[in-house]
């Protein structure tokens, strides 16, 4: 185990899993810009022209309505349910990846009709 | 030069007739203008009731000009074309005599449940909850150790690589696609996500979470800290109540020195 001692000996101040763990919630975000930038160039490509300020409305309330859900529950779980909650969250990115990768055309250099 | 022509009064004044002793905007000539009431739009109330009326067909956006009557030909010297979202342009697409805005047009079939997708991978990720909840995570993360000041360190590294993702690929999206960010972003949480809840070795660092569920933790016990300290001033050390029995667990609680006995007259 990876453990960084203080200059003069003395206790160990941070050791590999601890900072693993905030390693990887730091890496989430650089995971999680990706995700945002893109869903906010594809949702007006993706929207019919005729109605695409509508749907975007819509779409846009969504994902509020989302964050209130998870944002209110996540303080209920204790620190083990924790551990589920986050397991959780990478199983429905991983199925969304899937989704996307069988589902999602790409945009790029398309015009209204062709999407 | 007096003129009854209706236009926008130069002083900015079009409320009603009146002159004025100015250089008129129209005609460019300087001297006493008599402006007309300017004609007033239909109540407010009116207009909204307009604007729920259904708009005028017309043909698709992507039909031939030569479909589109009113529309401006093209000619030569001009580049001037109608916008493809113009509403004048825009496509009917509904059977006759539906209103054409209601119900919306939904996206093909194949890429509903793609548009549903991305608002969830936007916050069903985890992303609202580190946002929200970035330091007290790290705080119950904390490293034995490590100072309290590198919770708020990582939340700030978190939030910057939001940043610096979004930008990144904001740069890249009309390169590379849209798709491979995306799958790139998901997987990578997936990824972190899961060796987080792979890695995570429970009650590092005991810190209370404020919780929804009750006043036991957080502000709400700060508070109660503070009315069982005041209750227990006022009844002179004895028992400051239910709001006082939390603290009174968890520690030693402040009691006010006995008054000494008021000496009573002979």
């Amino acid at each position: 185990m990876l453990t960084l001692q203080k200059p003069l000996g003395g206790h160990p101040v941070v050791t590999l899993p601890h900072l693993q763990e905030a390693l990887f919630l730091v890496l989430f975000g650089l995971f999680f810009g990706p995700v945002f930038s893109v869903w906010t160039v594809l949702l007006p490509e993706l929207l019919p022209p005729r109605d695409r300020a509508k749907l975007i409305g819509w779409l846009m309330a969504l994902p509020f309505f989302f964050a209130f859900l998870v944002v209110s529950t996540f303080p209920l779980l204790d620190h083990n349910s924790t551990r589920i909650a986050f397991a959780v969250y990478a199983a429905l990115a991983a199925a969304l990846a899937a989704l996307f990768y069988f589902l999602l055309p790409e945009t790029l250099g398309l015009s209204f009709d062709s999407v | 030069m007096s003129s009854s022509r209706l236009h926008i009064s130069p002083c900015g004044s079009h409320e009603g007739p009146r002159t004025c002793t100015c250089t008129c905007t129209c005609c460019d000539v300087y001297g006493v203008h008599v402006y007309a009431p300017a004609p007033r739009g239909p109540p407010f109330f009116v207009c909204i009731l307009i604007s729920l009326l259904p708009a005028p067909r017309a043909p698709s956006a992507f039909a031939p000009l030569s479909a589109h009557p009113q529309a401006p030909t093209r000619d030569s010297l001009s580049t001037l074309h109608p916008s493809p979202t113009s509403p004048q342009l825009l496509s009917p697409r509904l059977p006759p005599g539906l209103p054409p805005h209601f119900p919306p047009h939904l996206p093909p079939l194949r890429l509903r449940p793609s548009c549903v997708a991305l608002d969830l991978a936007r916050e069903f990720t985890g992303g609202a909850v580190l946002a929200t909840y970035a330091k007290q995570i790290y705080m119950e993360h904390r490293a034995p150790g490590a100072p309290p000041e590198s919770d708020l360190t990582y939340g700030l590294c978190t939030v910057a690589l939001f940043a610096a993702g979004n930008l990144l690929t904001a740069l890249l999206v009309d390169r590379v696609g849209r798709r491979p960010p995306l799958l790139l972003g998901l997987v990578g949480i997936a990824i972190s996500m899961g060796a987080f809840a792979a890695t995570d070795e429970p009650q590092h660092a005991p810190t209370p979470r404020p919780s929804l569920a009750g006043l036991h933790l957080g502000t709400g016990a700060s508070l109660r800290a503070r009315l069982a300290a005041l209750g227990g001033a006022r009844l002179s050390g004895g028992a400051a109540g239910p709001l006082g029995a939390p603290l009174e667990r968890d520690g030693p609680r402040r009691r006010l020195a006995p008054k000494p006995p008021i000496p009573r007259p002979c």
